[in-house]
């Protein structure tokens, strides 16, 4: 059974159609990547999965289960995390108190979410930062944090919007290493990202949205020698790479 | 933030000064007790208001409803049914958590922020002010004069100062207890995330609607049993004493000028602004209308310059 299910997605503000008709499936443990030109809608459909917005019409599903009307925390204990583009810190926490706060959907006890946190921060490569404020961390670091956070809250499906946008080739290669090790958890992961190399090598699957409506779905290989998808986004150079 | 930063020096140094004041009121006269009741009696409302206000972030200024509620309550309770304040006291507490629910809920669940939510809590208390000025039976505009039954322990009256003193002492500990347990728990960690990024917090799974609303209710609360202490205390309460504008301002204050979010902050606030009230007062003197708001405004706004974080975090600062 698909881990999540969207069909005829439709979002609009007053006169935009930000999203159109969209249908897509997610199966477990699955890595979907969603590209797109700049103001196709991809953020929309974070939004809207994460009851950050609510669609004008369609249908979504997680794990069979309604998603339509929920609010975002309660998508949250559902076992959908979202992260945000630009990366939202709790700017006067340390780094380990932003990831315990994510951590505490998992019960009350400080010591235990303590534990749970230094967990993650190894795993995302942040423990020697993690009695910093999260201000003061540089911004390839908030990005990582942002992921610690999400992780924090037992997702079993993750929305990863453009964690990687900004940062080094370096550190992109470092976030995909995580990824990997994030996805041997069985944890379900839905990407945005304009970082096409790396999208191209860690995605299973990928789909592809111009002014809000899908113009191609498939593996990387075959999604970057579709004719749309190189006019509307990738441009030539791509295409012949 | 968490528990071990306190450690060591930070521990016994609260320690020796609550010794020591448990014995001030043997060696100081009854106007330094009574300066320093006021100064715990402050603390403990900005201590109060520090859990709404400085932890979850949400600013109000409204706080004269809960402080009303409280005072009200219980001496209405004890003029008409001669019901102990003791008891009064958290029947007033629980209708201003009541209270706060509902103005947190109309509030939180249309969205409004920052001074938005802060000119509601206004409103708020203004609504209060002009109901006990209008209703005859709450006392009117003249307000309502406890009744003075002399040194009775049951009924929450004493003649002397020490026994104010000790209570005005225990609410302050009881309320920086509070604050300690929940700045240690799951609750004082969402109140923040709530307070440092809201979308980031609901993201997480917070409810941050309903996390706020609590906010509202434990602020309320205790900010209500500080009403029954004021009344008991002054044994007169009027509208404008209890709901007013004045009143609101006050009690936050304090924690503004403190630090906010903090658990010292407000003691602080409290030890620098209850004196500095005072001293102006009696330097320059209440009788040139007004001149001693203006010293006192000013002192605040060159605080709220070159602090405006409060004066808590260059204290700590200068302590590490």
């Amino acid at each position: 059974m698909a881990m999540l299910e969207v069909h005829g997605l439709r979002k609009e503000f007053g006169g935009l159609l930000a999203v159109k008709n969209l249908d897509m499936q997610l199966d477990a443990s699955e890595i979907l990547g969603l590209i797109g030109p700049n103001g196709a809608g991809k953020t929309t459909v974070f939004n809207l999965i994460s009851g950050f917005l609510h669609p004008s019409t369609g249908e979504m599903k997680f794990q069979g289960e309604n998603l339509i009307g929920l609010k975002p925390h309660q998508v949250c204990l559902k076992g959908i995390t979202r992260t945000f583009q630009t990366a939202q810190p709790f700017q006067s926490l340390t780094v380990l108190e932003n990831v315990m706060i994510g951590a505490f959907s998992q019960g009350r006890k400080l010591s235990l979410i303590r534990e749970k946190a230094l967990e993650i921060l190894q795993l995302v490569g942040l423990s020697e930062v993690q009695n910093q404020e999260a201000s003061s961390i540089p911004i390839a670091s908030q990005k990582r944090l942002e992921l610690a956070k999400a992780l924090a809250t037992k997702p079993k499906l993750l929305l990863l919007d453009e964690v990687m946008a900004g940062l080094t080739f370096t550190e992109i290669s470092e976030v995909l290493s995580i990824l990997k090790k994030i996805r041997e958890s069985r944890i379900t992961i839905l990407l945005i990202e304009h970082v096409m190399h790396a999208v191209m090598s860690v995605c299973d699957r990928i789909i592809v949205l111009h002014h809000g409506e899908k113009i191609a779905e498939g593996n990387p290989k075959q999604v970057a020698g579709e004719k749309s998808v190189i006019d509307a986004y990738l441009g030539e150079d791509f295409a012949l790479a | 933030m968490i528990g071990k930063r306190f450690l060591a020096p930070k521990i016994i140094i609260p320690i020796l000064c609550l010794i020591l004041l448990l014995f001030v009121p043997l060696f100081v006269g009854t106007y330094t007790l009574h300066m320093l009741i006021l100064i715990f009696f402050y603390a403990y409302l900005g201590q109060s208001w520090n859990i709404l206000g400085g932890y979850a972030g949400q600013l109000s200024l409204g706080h004269g409803t809960f402080f009303g509620l409280g005072a009200y309550t219980s001496t209405l309770l004890f003029i008409h049914t001669g019901l102990t304040p003791w008891l009064g006291i958290f029947i007033g507490a629980t209708l201003a958590s009541v209270c706060g629910i509902f103005i947190g809920f109309l509030s939180f669940h249309f969205g409004l922020k920052s001074h938005f939510f802060a000119l509601a809590t206004i409103a708020f208390a203004e609504i209060f002010r002009l109901f006990a000025n209008t209703i005859q039976w709450v006392g009117g505009a003249q307000g309502l004069l406890v009744p003075l039954k002399g040194n009775n322990l049951f009924l929450f009256q004493f003649v002397e100062k020490e026994p104010f003193y000790y209570i005005a002492l225990g609410m302050m500990i009881l309320s920086m207890g509070v604050v300690y347990l929940q700045q240690n728990s799951r609750l004082g960690f969402y109140f923040i995330a709530i307070r440092e990024n809201e979308e980031a917090a609901k993201a997480l799974g917070i409810d941050t609607l309903k996390y706020k609303i609590l906010a509202t209710a434990i602020s309320a609360f205790l900010t209500a049993l500080g009403g029954t202490f004021y009344a008991q205390y002054v044994l007169y309460i009027d509208p404008p004493g209890a709901f007013g504008v004045l009143v609101s301002v006050e009690i936050a204050l304090r924690t503004i000028i403190g630090g906010t979010g903090t658990i010292f902050g407000p003691i602080l606030g409290s030890f620098v602004l209850s004196p500095l009230s005072e001293i102006i007062q009696s330097v320059i003197g209440v009788g040139k209308s007004g001149v001693y708001m203006m010293v006192y405004g000013a002192i605040l706004m060159i605080v709220c310059l070159v602090m405006p974080n409060g004066i808590f975090p260059y204290v700590r600062k200068f302590f590490k």
